[in-house]
C-alpha cells in the first residue's frame, strides 16, 4: 500500500512542479541533501529564513524526503512537518495523499493533519475527520487530529469538535475537543 | 464616563460606547491574558475562547481588529500573519507587573487611556530581536524588549545602553570600548555595516571596513580580513573587520608574537622569550634552553634550577629539574600545559611519565593518587529563601573540601523566571563567571527556570580547588525567594571511572512498556549501544530501571506538545520523577530517561529527538521540573542505534556537556580538546554546519554535534572529564 501512496503522490507532484521535476533536478538533489542534513539535528529547529534561503526547489525537496521510505522516520516526519514553509500548490496534493493512503505511519498522519490546517484551514476538514474517525486505537493520531479541528475557524468546525467530544473516551483527546465554556449573559 | 483614544496617522477616534479601561494587576483566572491548557479553562472570555499556543498557554478571543472589539481589560491586535487575537492589557508604568512570569508588557502609545496612562499589551518575553518593535532590541537576560543605543557597531562606547546591539565590550584589547552585539546560533544576525565574527572564542559582531582608515585607528584598531564570499557574480570579495592592535605578546597565540608597527600577532618570536614562553630554539629564549618536542606543543622556556628567574619554580621534567612559569591553576598556563607543583608543566601522557605509585590522568595531564575506593557525593544546604531579583544576590558560600572532583549548585523557587549564577569566584579571588561576559569566563552556565543547576568543572581549566567558592544570583522578573543546595563529589583520588544507575519511564506507546523492555530485541539493542557509548569515557551504566506513567500520565505524555516554562507537559512530566520508587523506578540517585512517542518542538508539530532537563540537570536529583532527558521514540525499532545516539547526547547535556559545535558554526563548548566546525566549512553557504561539512576531523564525529549521524560518537578526554565529575555520577 506504501508503494501505491508514493506512486499517487510523485504522479501529484509532478503535475504541480514540472519545472522542478525536469530542467534542474541536480538543484533539487542539493536542496533536499541541504534541508536533510538539518533535519538531523536534535534539537535544532530550523526557522523559516533557513527555509527561504533553500530558495524555489524547498518544496520539491521536501516532498522528496516525505516519501522516501528509506529515510529515517524523524526526517519523514520533519519534512512534512516543513511544509509548512511552502503552503502554495506543491505540497497540497503530496499531503492530500499521504492524508488518504493506508499504511502510513501514525507519526506521518499527525504531520500531514497539521501541516494541513496551518496552510489550508477548514478546506481539507471531512479529511481530518475522516483520519479522526479511522484511528480508534490511535490516541495521539486523534489527539493531532482534535488540535486541527480546534484550530479550524467556521461552525462547520465547531460543530464537527461538538459531535467527537460526545463520543470521545481519552481525556487527552477530550480536553481538545471540549466546547467553549460561556459565560452566563447577566442583565 | 469610561473612554479610549486611539491615535492613528491623522485620526483620533473616540469611544462612544463599549467602553475600556485598563486597570493595573495580572489577568483574572479564566481571562483574556489568563494561562490555560485548553480553550475550556477560559471562563471569563465571553465569546469563543481559545488558547492560544505562548508560554503556559494564553486565554483569549478572536477579534475583528478593531479598537473597541474585546473586553475593556483587553486590546484587539494581529499576531504576526495570523488573525487577530484579543490581548490582555497593562498599564507601563507597572514595568512587566501587570503581566504573568513569562510576559512582558509591550508598550501600545497610541492607545491612550481613560485616565491618560501610558498602556500596553502582555506579549511573551522575547527571545530574539526580531521578537522587538522597530526601534528596539531583546535584552535576552530580561526578556524585555528595550531601546537600542544609538551607536553603531565600532563605535567607542562605555557602557551598553550606549550601542544598538546592546554589548558595549571593554577589556585591555578594547580601548576606548567597542560597539558590539553578540551573534550567530540564537542571537540575532549582525546589523547592516557589520559581520559576525569569532573573537577570542566569541562571536561578536564588528564593523567591517575596507582600509585602515575606516577604524579608529587612534584608539588602536585596523583593518584586518578575516573572510572572503562570493559576491553575486561568483566573485570573491575579501571579508574585513576592524579589530584591536595587539600591544603586547600576551595577546598572540603561541608561536606568534605582537609586532608594534603593524598591530598583528605575527609568526615567530620578537625578543627573546622568558621562561615558560614558546619557542622553536635556544635562541628564542632569554635563557638560552628550549624544551621542544611532542611534550612540548610550540616549545617551552626554560632554564636551569640554579637561578630561576622571578616568576618562575623549579619543578620535575621529563629533562630533570628545570625552572618552570610559576601558576597556581591551570588558568596561569599556556594552552596545552597544565599546573602541577606550582609551576607549569607539559601534561603527562601515560602512566609511564609518573612515579611514585602515581598514576597519569590523561584528561587532566597530571600525575595524581589512584582513587582507592569509590567517589561519594555530600549534599550541602547553602541557605534558603535568598532574596534574588534582577539586582545580583547577596553573596553566598559553598566550602569545597579537600578532594573535591565537582560540584553542583541546585537553586530552586524562580518559578517560570529565568535565574542564573550572575557571578562566582574561586578561592583564588578569580572570577571565573560573570553574566555579563558568559562566553569569556572561564565556567559555562546556562540559564533556566525554576530549577537551575550551575556545575564546577565545566572543563578541566576550571577543576575545582579546595576553599570558599563566592557567588551570587540574579534572575528576571520580580523579587523571589530561593533555596540552595550544593552536591559536592568527593573522592581520594582522581576517578578511574564512575557508575550512573538508569531509570526508563515509558509513556504508552505501541509495543513497548516497562513490563516489555527488557525483552525487547529492538530496545536492548539501543540501550546495549547507550552504554557502549558512555562505557569508553570510563562510565559504566548501574542499575537500570523500567516502570511506566501509569493512568492518564500514559496516555497525556505520549505526545509533548509544550516544553517551555514549569507549566509545559515537558516539565510537569519530569516532576512525575517525585514517585519513581512508587512507579517501579529507583528512588535512589539516577538519571531519568522519559521515553515518549515524539516531543514537538515546532510549527506544524516539528519533532525534536530529545531534550534534557538542563545543562546541566539537577544532579540524581527526582522531583523537579528539570529531573531527566526526554527522548522520541517513534521509529526507533528501524534505527536503534540512532535512539542510542540521542539519549547518549542527551545524557550527555544533563551531566554537564554542551554542543562542540553549534549549528552556525560561531558558538561551541569550553573545552579545549573538541573540535570547532567554524563557519568557513559551509560549504552549501545555507547558513549552517552540517554533519557533512564537518566530517574529517572537523567536529562533527563527536557525539555533543548539534547534529546525528552514523559516526556521531566520539566523547574527547575531556568531555571524560567533566562527566566523571558530575555528582550523579558515583
Amino acid at each position: 500500500m506504501r508503494n501505491l501512496l508514493i506512486t499517487k503522490a510523485f504522479l501529484l507532484a509532478s503535475l504541480v512542479l514540472p519545472a522542478v521535476a525536469s530542467a534542474e533536478a541536480g538543484t533539487v538533489a542539493e536542496a533536499r541533501e541541504t534541508v536533510r542534513q538539518w533535519f538531523h539535528g536534535y534539537e535544532f529547529v530550523p526557522e523559516p529564513h533557513h527555509y527561504k534561503r533553500v530558495g524555489p526547489h524547498l518544496a520539491a525537496a521536501l516532498i522528496g524526503l516525505a516519501l522516501d521510505d528509506g529515510e529515517a522516520l524523524f526526517v519523514r516526519a520533519r519534512a512534512l512537518s516543513a511544509m509548512v514553509n511552502t503552503p502554495g500548490q506543491a505540497t497540497e496534493p503530496v499531503l492530500v495523499a499521504f492524508a488518504g493512503a493506508d499504511g502510513v505511519e501514525s507519526l506521518l498522519r499527525r504531520k500531514v493533519v497539521a501541516v494541513l490546517v496551518a496552510n489550508h484551514g477548514a478546506k481539507h476538514m471531512d479529511l481530518v475527520a475522516g483520519i479522526y474517525a479511522g484511528a480508534v486505537d490511535d490516541v495521539p493520531l486523534r489527539e493531532a487530529c482534535a488540535r486541527a479541528l480546534a484550530e479550524m475557524p467556521g461552525d462547520g468546525a465547531r460543530a464537527l469538535r461538538d459531535r467527537l467530544f460526545r463520543a470521545e473516551k481519552s481525556p487527552t483527546v477530550r480536553a481538545l475537543l471540549a466546547p467553549p465554556k460561556r459565560l452566563e449573559s447577566t442583565p | 464616563m469610561r473612554w479610549i483614544q486611539v491615535w492613528g496617522p491623522g485620526l483620533a477616534l473616540l469611544a462612544l460606547g463599549g467602553c475600556k479601561n485598563i486597570t493595573e494587576g495580572q489577568a483574572e483566572p479564566g481571562a483574556v491574558g489568563a494561562g490555560c491548557q485548553t480553550a475550556e479553562e477560559c471562563t471569563e472570555v465571553e465569546d469563543s475562547p481559545t488558547c492560544l499556543k505562548m508560554p503556559g498557554g494564553y486565554c483569549s478571543a478572536e477579534c475583528a481588529g478593531g479598537a473597541f472589539d474585546c473586553d475593556d481589560q483587553s486590546i484587539c491586535e494581529q499576531l504576526g500573519d495570523q488573525a487577530f487575537f484579543c490581548l490582555d492589557g497593562c498599564l507601563t508604568e507597572n514595568g512587566n507587573g501587570d503581566c504573568r512570569g513569562d510576559y512582558r508588557c509591550t508598550a501600545r502609545p497610541e492607545v491612550v487611556n481613560v485616565d491618560g496612562r501610558e498602556v500596553g499589551v502582555c506579549l511573551p518575553k522575547c527571545q530574539s530581536d526580531g521578537d522587538c518593535e522597530a526601534g528596539r532590541r531583546c535584552d535576552t537576560g530580561s526578556g524585555d524588549c528595550i531601546p537600542r543605543g544609538e551607536k553603531s557597531t565600532g563605535d567607542a562606547c562605555s557602557n551598553n545602553a550606549q550601542c544598538n546591539g546592546g554589548l558595549c565590550v571593554q577589556n585591555d584589547s578594547f580601548r576606548g570600548g567597542y560597539c558590539s552585539a553578540r551573534c550567530g546560533n540564537q542571537f540575532a544576525d549582525c546589523e547592516p555595516g557589520s559581520q559576525c565574527a569569532t573573537l577570542d572564542g566569541q562571536a561578536l559582531c564588528l564593523d567591517t571596513c575596507q582600509s585602515d582608515r575606516d577604524c579608529r585607528g587612534d584608539d588602536g584598531y585596523r583593518c584586518r580580513q578575516i573572510a572572503t564570499r562570493r559576491d553575486q557574480n561568483g566573485d570573491a570579495q575579501a571579508v574585513s573587520v576592524c579589530v584591536p592592535r595587539c600591544q603586547s605578546n600576551d595577546e598572540c597565540d603561541d608561536g606568534f608574537h605582537c609586532d608594534a608597527a603593524t598591530g598583528d600577532c605575527q609568526a615567530g618570536v620578537g625578543e627573546p622569550n622568558p621562561v615558560g614562553e614558546f619557542c622553536g630554539g635556544a635562541a628564542e629564549c632569554e635563557s638560552g634552553e628550549c624544551l621542544t618536542g611532542a611534550r612540548y606543543p610550540n616549545g617551552y622556556c626554560t632554564a636551569g634550577c640554579d637561578a630561576c628567574p622571578a616568576g618562575s619554580v623549579c619543578g620535575d621534567t621529563p629533562n630533570g629539574q628545570k625552572c618552570l612559569a610559576a601558576c597556581d591553576t591551570d588558568l596561569d598556563c599556556r594552552a596545552g600545559y597544565v599546573c602541577a607543583g606550582g609551576g607549569c608543566s607539559a601534561p603527562c601522557q601515560g602512566d609511564a611519565d609518573c612515579g611514585g605509585g602515581l598514576i597519569c590522568n590523561g584528561a587532566s595531564g597530571r600525575c595524581v593518587e589512584p582513587s582507592a575506593a569509590g567517589a561519594r557525593v555530600e549534599e550541602i544546604d547553602i541557605a534558603q529563601d535568598v532574596p534574588v531579583s534582577g539586582q545580583l544576590s547577596r553573596e553566598l558560600t559553598l566550602n569545597v573540601p579537600q578532594g573535591a572532583l565537582g560540584f553542583s549548585i541546585v537553586a530552586t523557587g524562580s518559578g517560570n523566571d529565568l535565574m542564573i549564577i550572575g557571578e562566582m569566584r574561586d578561592p583564588n579571588g578569580r572570577t571565573i563567571y560573570d553574566f555579563q561576559d558568559p562566553f569569556g569566563s572561564q565556567v559555562r552556565f546556562f540559564p533556566g527556570e525554576d530549577a537551575i543547576t550551575q556545575m564546577v568543572p565545566s572543563s578541566p581549566r576550571s577543576a575545582p580547588v579546595p576553599g570558599a567558592y563566592k557567588f551570587r544570583l540574579i534572575k528576571d522578573g520580580g523579587q523571589k525567594n530561593i533555596d540552595v543546595k550544593a552536591y559536592v563529589k568527593i573522592a581520594d583520588g582522581e576517578p578511574q571511572g564512575g557508575t550512573l544507575d538508569v531509570n526508563f519511564f515509558f509513556a504508552k506507546q505501541a509495543g513497548l512498556s516497562a513490563g516489555t523492555a527488557a525483552g525487547d530485541a529492538d530496545f536492548q539493542a539501543a540501550v546495549g549501544e547507550f552504554k557502549r557509548l558512555y562505557q569508553g569515557r570510563g562510565i559504566t551504566i548501574g542499575d537500570v530501571r523500567y516502570c511506566d506513567m501509569n493512568g492518564s500520565d500514559g496516555d497525556r505524555y505520549a505526545v509533548i506538545d509544550s516544553v517551555d516554562g514549569t507549566s509545559s507537559e515537558l516539565s510537569q512530566m519530569f516532576a512525575l520523577s517525585a514517585r519513581a520508587g512508587e512507579l517501579g523506578c529507583t528512588a535512589t540517585p539516577a538519571l531519568n530517561f522519559f521515553l515518549v512517542d515524539e516531543i514537538v518542538g515546532g510549527r506544524a508539530g516539528y519533532i525534536i529527538l530529545g531534550v534534557s532537563g538542563g545543562i546541566p540537570g539537577p544532579p540524581g536529583v527526582h522531583g523537579t521540573t528539570h529531573s531527566g532527558v526526554a527522548v522520541t521514540m517513534s521509529g526507533f525499532r528501524r534505527r536503534p542505534r540512532q535512539l542510542a545516539q540521542t539519549m547518549a547526547h542527551e545524557g550527555g547535556h544533563f551531566l554537564g556537556l554542551f554542543h562542540t559545535t553549534e549549528a552556525e558554526g560561531t558558538a561551541f563548548d569550553p573545552l579545549p580538546d573538541t573540535p570547532e566546525c567554524r563557519s568557513g566549512k559551509d560549504a552549501n553557504q545555507d547558513g549552517l554546519v552540517d554533519y557533512q561539512e564537518c566530517l574529517g576531523g572537523s567536529g562533527s564525529e563527536n557525539l555533543m554535534f548539534w547534529a546525528a549521524g552514523d559516526q556521531a560518537e566520539n566523547v574527547s578526554g575531556d568531555q571524560g572529564f567533566v562527566l566523571l565529575r558530575n555528582p550523579g555520577v558515583k
